[in-house]
């Protein structure tokens, strides 16, 4: 096929005037393959989403390089960058009912891409919506897209937004927290969904979330953020028995568990950090429990470790105490 | 569901207004309808020729021929007000349609763009809004010449600014929502996001606005026309009729009365109305 990689960060930056929201962040990710992103609110997740698509909020710019399918989209003239948004990739968001307009039936909203930008009738593009709405797991399709927004649950209005990002048969998918905002049998069907694309038809798909469960079940890879930077990224199965960061070593250790006796759950102390805190050196020294001076002065880069990556300075010293 | 204004919006899209329209605004569009509808049928419900005179009756009374009696020049006041409803209802008409035509789209654009697209426009919107709106009009009227098309003309200037600011700051809050974020992200143009989602979730504020604007204009018009300057003689329309009944006002002191009253429940009419969809406008926020 071809030889670039689906989607490729190269040092990303995003600043909002002197803050830098984004710091150095960069991943590849493969056709086909799932990327989990995880971190605490406000670590960088959803801007780095909004910065793929470059849908940042006002005020905020990027730099580095977003290349897709080996095209920077942060150079993109705004014509060519319309089309990868219609056509390439696909966004779904936490919350889908303030996602769509309230006065658009559900099938005006699924078809307005497919007429628009495939080029497709309006028959035919019914057709092929009650077909998406299928895929999705709702087999009255035809009943659904006369119906409004309103009249449908939030699990199946993400499924609907599913629908409506599938339209334009996209290579990757974006989920902002897809399922944070449904119950977990929803979660899980949703979750089930995903799962299937990509195994049917190829689809790349960044899953962000902060449910490392979900993360680990669906991710063949996944991320971690803190304060803008990607702390650790590694193959999602052994970053989820040996993690390879104080970080994400203590936010597995977080996680309720259901073998263990009931017992206060693990937290980490102290706030997360923004990444509109400045603090010198690693940016999670001060809830770290194995930071030391260094840690306070020297600001870590993501270096290889086992597969993967990790920005840690003491990773070699401390990497058998940490477990999941 | 928890949505019932989401729903109840869907009404101005011609689909289904769940709970029907408020009791006020009803009233409303019935006191207007009455009016629409007798302007429309003029030739069939004027028991007379609104322009034929009959100088030996001027300044007469009610009588079984003419219920409302006859005017200076011995004209029917009833078969007047009929007919003068059709220019006295048509110039807000116009008036309105060329204010949201100009001021939704300039509207649009300072709240959706911002930048300087909105400095630039809110600031000429600023100096219009500066004016007097009537003497705003006066000066375009006394420039362009007298007549109905200049009225409607120069009315329909001073609502722009009105209505443009109006829309601008729907815009500018409808922008944030996320389903416009969404849409952007789905690869649509600016200009498309504007016609077919945020244009169309502003409908409410617009329609709202509109009617109140319709009753305000009707109320320049005639002023405008009872100055002299709008519909000239002898083509009848409340405001020059309002300005014939006021030089014989001496003689038939109630001769002012008809085309006022006249006025008057239309500009209510459409303030109902205006109120009904204002109220429904607000449950969303």
């Amino acid at each position: 096929m071809n030889e670039h990689p689906l989607l490729e960060l190269r040092s990303v930056n995003a600043r909002l005037g002197a803050q830098q929201i984004l710091r150095d962040v960069s991943l590849t990710m493969q056709r086909g393959e799932v990327l989990g992103i995880v971190g605490e609110s406000g670590s960088g997740k959803t801007m780095t989403a909004r910065t793929i698509l470059r849908a940042l909020p006002p005020g905020i710019r990027a730099e580095g390089s977003v290349l897709f399918d080996g095209v920077d989209l942060l150079t993109l003239s705004h014509r060519r960058l319309r089309q990868v948004r219609a056509r390439r990739i696909g966004m779904i968001f936490q919350d889908p009912r303030s996602h769509v307009d309230p006065l658009w039936s559900i099938g005006d909203y699924l078809t307005e891409g497919m007429r628009r930008h495939v080029g497709l009738s309006r028959t035919v593009a019914r057709q092929r919506a009650i077909d998406l709405l299928r895929r999705v797991g709702i087999t009255d399709g035809e009943r659904r897209l006369r119906q409004y927004p309103d009249e449908l649950s939030g699990g199946m209005l993400q499924r609907v937004m599913i629908a409506g990002a599938l339209a334009g048969d996209p290579d990757l998918l974006i989920a902002d927290e897809a399922t944070t905002s449904l119950d977990v049998t929803n979660q899980a069907e949703v979750v089930a969904i995903l799962d299937d694309l990509r195994r049917s038809r190829g689809l790349g798909i960044i899953f962000i979330t902060h449910d490392l469960a979900l993360a680990g079940q669906l991710c063949d890879r996944t991320l971690v953020m803190y304060a803008g930077q990607v702390v650790e990224n590694r193959r999602s199965s052994v970053l989820f028995n040996s993690p390879q960061h104080p970080y994400s070593a203590a936010l597995l250790a977080a996680r309720p568990s259901l073998q263990e006796r009931p017992r206060r759950l693990a937290t980490i102390p102290g706030q997360p950090a923004s990444p509109l805190d400045a603090v010198s050196g690693c940016p999670f020294h001060p809830r770290c429990p194995y930071a030391t001076e260094r840690c306070t002065k020297e600001i870590p880069t993501l270096r290889h470790r086992d597969d993967g990556t990790t920005a840690c300075l003491r990773i070699d010293e401390i990497a058998e105490q940490l477990v999941a | 569901m928890a949505f019932p204004a989401a729903a109840a919006l869907r009404g101005w899209h011609g689909r289904r207004i769940p709970g029907g329209l408020p009791k006020l605004a009803v009233s409303g569009i019935v006191l207007v309808g009455i009016f629409v509808v007798a302007a429309a049928l003029a030739p069939l419900v004027t028991p007379h020729n609104p322009n034929a005179t009959d100088l030996l009756h001027s300044y007469t009374g009610s009588s079984p021929q003419h219920w409302l009696g006859q005017d200076g020049s011995g004209r029917d006041v009833l078969s007047r007000l009929i007919y003068g409803a059709r220019l006295s209802l048509l110039g807000p008409l116009l008036v309105v349609l060329l204010a949201t035509l100009v001021g939704v789209p300039l509207g649009i654009a300072a709240g959706y763009l911002g930048g300087a697209v909105d400095s630039i426009l809110s600031r000429i919107f600023d100096v219009a809004f500066a004016f007097p709106p009537l003497l705003l009009a006066t000066i375009i009227v006394a420039t362009y010449g007298l007549g109905f098309q200049s009225a409607v003309i120069a009315v329909g200037i001073t609502y722009i600014p009105l209505l443009g600011r109006i829309v601008r700051a729907g815009a500018l809050s409808e922008r944030e929502r996320s389903y416009i974020q969404a849409s952007r992200a789905q690869g649509y143009s600016a200009l498309r996001v504007c016609v077919r989602h945020l244009g169309p979730n502003l409908s409410r504020l617009i329609l709202g606005q509109v009617a109140l604007y319709f009753g305000y204009s009707l109320l320049d018009l005639a002023a405008l026309s009872f100055l002299g300057l709008g519909t000239q003689p002898p083509t009848p329309d409340w405001g020059t009729m309002l300005a014939e009944a006021s030089q014989g006002i001496f003689l038939q002191p109630w001769g002012v009365l008809p085309a006022s009253v006249c006025i008057v429940v239309v500009v209510v009419g459409f303030n109902l109305i205006a109120d009904g969809i204002s109220d429904r406008t607000t449950i969303r926020r």
